[in-house]
């Protein structure tokens, strides 16, 4: 089976603009689980999805660190809201998830998901994400059994990557950048593909 | 316990692994612990040594009874086979059922019984440690995209019969 290994190069790292303890108050949140019965969803409501309140609230207690973390990168995503509702809950799996050992989603591999989204967001479907045993999260887009192609969204910035367009088969590793740009280049977008 | 070509391996499936009847690759990763281990290796049961009614409730259980459980279901051969496309030396001995491969001490069984209390068909795939980084994930891949998934309902639906 043929590997394939793209140089890598360092890539800059995108702190968000909102990425602090303050973003989940201006954030929606998709049904956080176990909420107390006596904590307010919002104070002073301006929209339906925005909530302003005046003290900070236990519901930022229950928003798990590594999606508080890319607040500001989720708000600016465009993804939909199946699909953030997808990270949240890939987000608050705990550590040993799946197996003793198993890690929960680590922060920075979302930032590199979403970092990525930003650049692709215009040319490609949502992917179905799942989360790694090692903490990372993967994207895939699926177009049938032999038409594939994942991602894997490494805290090191590097993307671990598998595409399967029939016999045309492409494994290794990469950067952001250069990735996106053999993608995108080939004869059919394998990130809009989807199931038929 | 033999590992004949024929014997078929099940391997538990997280519900977020899945997408209908799409499989992700981390469904046959290994997981940090793992890798950190002396010997590390991937947790399968035989489903020769057990009925797959319980192993799917073993499953049924580490999921805490939520949901539909979702088992892949391999040949022995299929693991080789995957193994050897991913670059892992495995070689059978001819007559003892048994497959081998090249490890630190010599030559190592590339399948292993090993039982535990709660978990009396529980196996290891052994080979997989003697692959790098890049080839794991690609035998990861290779099993997922045909990874012959069987679903288990998270109830039983009775149907009424119409007279």
């Amino acid at each position: 089976m043929a590997t394939t290994i793209t140089t890598i190069h360092s890539i800059e790292a995108r702190p968000g603009v909102f990425a602090t303890d303050l973003a989940p108050r201006y954030f929606y949140t998709p049904d956080p689980p176990q909420l107390p019965m006596n904590v307010g969803l919002s104070r002073g409501t301006t929209d339906a999805n925005i909530s302003l309140p005046s003290q900070p609230s236990p519901l930022t207690n229950v928003v798990p660190d590594s999606f508080r973390a890319n607040a500001g990168l989720l708000i600016r995503s465009g993804l939909s809201r199946e699909t953030i509702a997808r990270i949240f809950r890939l987000s608050d799996k705990p550590d040993g998830w799946r197996e003793p050992g198993s890690k929960r989603l680590d922060a920075s591999s979302l930032r590199a998901f979403l970092t990525f989204w930003t650049t692709i967001a215009r040319q490609a479907r949502e992917p179905f994400l799942s989360l790694a045993p090692n903490g990372n999260l993967i994207a895939h887009w699926h177009a049938s059994w032999r038409r594939h192609l994942d991602l894997e969204f490494d805290r090191s910035n590097v993307i671990y990557f598998g595409l399967f367009d029939n016999r045309d088969v492409l494994q290794g590793k990469a950067v952001l950048a250069n990735l996106v740009q053999t993608l995108t280049a080939r004869r059919n977008n394998p990130f809009m593909w989807k199931r038929a | 316990m033999t590992f004949g070509g024929k014997v078929r391996l099940a391997r538990h499936v997280d519900p977020d692994e899945r997408d209908g009847n799409y499989v992700s690759y981390t469904a046959f990763s290994l997981s940090p612990e793992d890798l950190k281990a002396k010997q590390p290796y991937l947790s399968v049961n035989s489903t020769q040594m057990e009925p797959i009614v319980q192993i799917i409730e073993i499953y049924r259980n580490r999921q805490q009874g939520k949901g539909d459980v979702a088992v892949s279901i391999k040949k022995v051969y299929d693991y080789v086979k995957e193994g050897r496309s991913a670059g892992a030396q495995i070689t059978s001995r001819r007559g003892e059922h048994q497959w081998i491969f090249p490890d630190m001490d010599g030559n190592a069984p590339a399948f292993l019984h090993r039982p535990n209390q709660s978990n009396n068909s529980h196996c290891g795939v052994e080979f997989l440690r003697s692959l790098e980084e890049l080839q794991q994930r690609d035998f990861a891949r290779s099993m997922a995209r045909h990874p012959g998934m069987q679903v288990s309902p998270a109830t039983v639906r009775r149907t009424a019969r119409r007279r």
